[in-house]
């Protein structure tokens, strides 16, 4: 059996912890940069990457033949620790990745959940006042076609 | 004002005992879970759960922000920090006390004070505790002769700014401890550029004794006698009984007194442990630390005493005093303890998670299971690997040996590995039978034989 030394289990749970927070919010990559390291994961294909959608916009052939846009399904924001929500961006406002959708208290410390993508807010999963566990939807994002 | 709702920031089966508890006296649960803990039993069987964060301990059960702030807007006016995670952490009690919840145990300041190994030590030697005979500097051979001498022998000289064995030596007489500071103080010189060593009595057949405390915050502290602990590997308690059958009673008195004196002392408040080394060779016990919490093994001073330590920890919490006097707390018979961990023991105890695919436990009269598992109950990758405690009680040792056999022999429990195995062949070793191991002995002798045993 391998023995970890603390830093390594403590990377290793981060590291997991980040999966999931991937996984349940749809993205294709996870780039953090903190003061306990560097993480970066990635999934092989087929999802959003908040990383770089303009570099895929980009790609895409111009003269392409018209075809109907797939629905796109919107993205559910969720709390990502349990929190009060303290505000919500309106129903229909459009915001830009990086953008502030909600901010949520945890005692008397405020920080905001940003929008991974650009595109629009779609409806909430929560209320103003609410005590928000992790996981619960904050707000529905319909992303920029 | 006693309790109305109480949080519980903590998850397995003492989650779901401090449910019971509360249950039993009338207060509302509110329990903490983190994602992989959703469907625990204590969360089923609370009036309400809330998720904190993802399974990472980090990010759910070990911040003290979220989990006040969940106390707080849940509307509970206590809270229960379990074992482990963050109940020895001051600063969850000071959160508590600044947003007007009772935190169940101590003050934040005597969880600090003993926390910290040097305070402590104070702390006990002012109380008039035994501490192991030592010296804190031995600066020359001539010191390490001398100091050797008064100690007596064997003793154990060290590095201070030591660790992982280098520059330790252990010396049987005067000679040994001369040439030993030689070796010792260039070791510690080469490993961590600081030749200062310093000597303590070397206990080569020591058992773990510790004494169930529980004050109320004034200075009166009573206890409910002493659990013995010395069935260890790597320092994890796997089995604990109560009382020390290999105590006789005048020293059994002492040590009673002694854990009463400390606690006293600090005014101790809720629910403790003072850990002892008993030196059976010489016949003496040392202060070790006091763990400012209730512990894993509770349940064998409750056999004991037939009185429920976590109700208790949940009144005084709620402003009462303590609801008995030393002089009605009465003990009797012997209860041992089996920790039964999802762990594979042939695999060098490889935690072994996944869903129980059979889980059929022992009853009857004199057993007690405190676990939070059931059939098709999972067991996530990310904590401990403690699945339950199976508990006996019987009139005897020896009698709480068979009851705790057979009740091991009638637990199967299928999906996992599990220590039931093993636990069957310690209390059947002649050694455990014969009431003469230590803390080191499962490590020393049980284990060895085992694996020579596999390998052939």
């Amino acid at each position: 059996m391998i023995e970890l030394d603390e830093a390594a289990r403590k990377a290793i749970d981060n590291a997991r912890a980040l999966t999931v927070i991937m996984l349940e919010q749809g993205w294709g990559t996870v780039h953090v940069v903190s003061s306990e390291g560097e993480y970066f994961l990635a999934r092989e294909s087929g999802h959003c990457d908040p990383l770089a959608p303009a570099a895929q916009v980009a790609a895409a052939p111009v003269a392409a033949a018209p075809v109907a846009p797939a629905a796109v399904p919107a993205t559910e924001i969720k709390a990502p620790h349990i929190a009060t929500v303290v505000s919500l961006a309106a129903v229909g406002t459009v915001v830009a990745a990086g953008q502030a959708l909600a901010t949520l208290r945890v005692l008397d410390t405020v920080s905001e959940v940003v929008a991974p993508v650009a595109g629009t807010i779609a409806g909430h999963g929560a209320a103003v006042g609410d005590l928000a566990e992790f996981g619960t939807v904050l707000v529905r994002l319909q992303p920029q076609p | 004002m006693a309790l109305r709702r109480l949080f519980v920031a903590n998850r397995g089966e003492i989650a779901l005992r401090i449910v019971r508890a509360a249950q039993a006296l009338n207060i509302e649960t509110v329990v903490a879970v983190s994602e992989a803990d959703k469907d625990s039993a204590a969360a089923r069987l609370a009036d309400r759960s809330v998720v904190l964060g993802p399974p990472s301990a980090a990010k759910s059960y070990l911040d003290p922000r979220l989990v006040v702030h969940a106390a707080r807007e849940t509307g509970c006016d206590g809270l229960h920090p379990g074992y482990g995670f963050l109940s020895e952490r001051a600063i969850l009690p000071r959160l508590c006390a600044q947003n007007g919840i009772a935190f169940v145990g101590p003050e934040p300041d005597v969880i600090e004070g003993l926390g910290d190994k040097i305070q402590a030590r104070t702390m006990a030697r002012a109380a008039g505790v035994p501490l192991v005979p030592g010296c804190d500097e031995i600066a020359t051979a001539a010191d390490a002769r001398r100091e050797g001498d008064r100690i007596g022998y064997p003793v154990l000289i060290k590095a201070a700014a030591g660790g992982g064995g280098r520059g330790m030596v252990i010396a049987n007489n005067a000679d040994e401890a001369e040439a030993g500071f030689q070796r010792a103080s260039a070791e510690a010189v080469a490993a961590f550029g600081d030749g200062t060593l310093f000597m303590e009595r070397f206990v080569p057949q020591a058992r773990h004794v510790e004494v169930q405390l529980m004050g109320d915050g004034n200075g009166r502290v009573i206890h409910f006698g002493e659990r013995d602990c010395s069935v260890q590997r790597r320092y994890q308690k796997l089995i604990e009984e109560a009382p020390c059958a290999a105590m006789p009673d005048h020293l059994r008195q002492q040590l009673h007194a002694s854990a009463v004196a400390l606690a006293a002392s600090v005014n101790y408040r809720n629910a403790g442990t003072c850990e002892f080394l008993f030196d059976v060779l010489r016949q003496e016990f040392y202060f070790i630390e006091v763990n400012a919490r209730i512990q894993v093994e509770h349940p064998v001073s409750e056999m004991i005493s037939g009185f429920d330590l976590v109700q208790e920890q949940l009144r005084i919490a709620g402003g009462a005093g303590l609801s008995l006097a030393q002089d009605q707390v009465s003990l009797s018979g012997h209860a041992i303890e089996c920790r039964i961990n999802a762990e594979d023991t042939l695999r060098d105890f490889l935690p072994s998670p996944g869903r129980i695919t059979r889980w059929s436990a022992p009853e009857g009269e004199g057993i007690r299971l405190d676990s939070h598992m059931s059939e098709g109950a999972m067991i996530p990758p990310f904590y401990d690997s403690m699945v339950g405690k199976l508990i006996v009680h019987a009139a005897t040792r020896d009698a709480a040996i068979d009851k705790l056999d057979a009740a091991l022999a009638e637990f199967h429990v299928e999906g996992i590995a599990t220590t039931i195995g093993l636990h069957r062949e310690i209390i059947n070793h002649p050694d455990f039978r014969a009431n003469t191991i230590h803390t080191r002995w499962l490590e020393q002798v049980l284990l060895p034989a085992r694996q020579a045993e596999k390998a052939a």
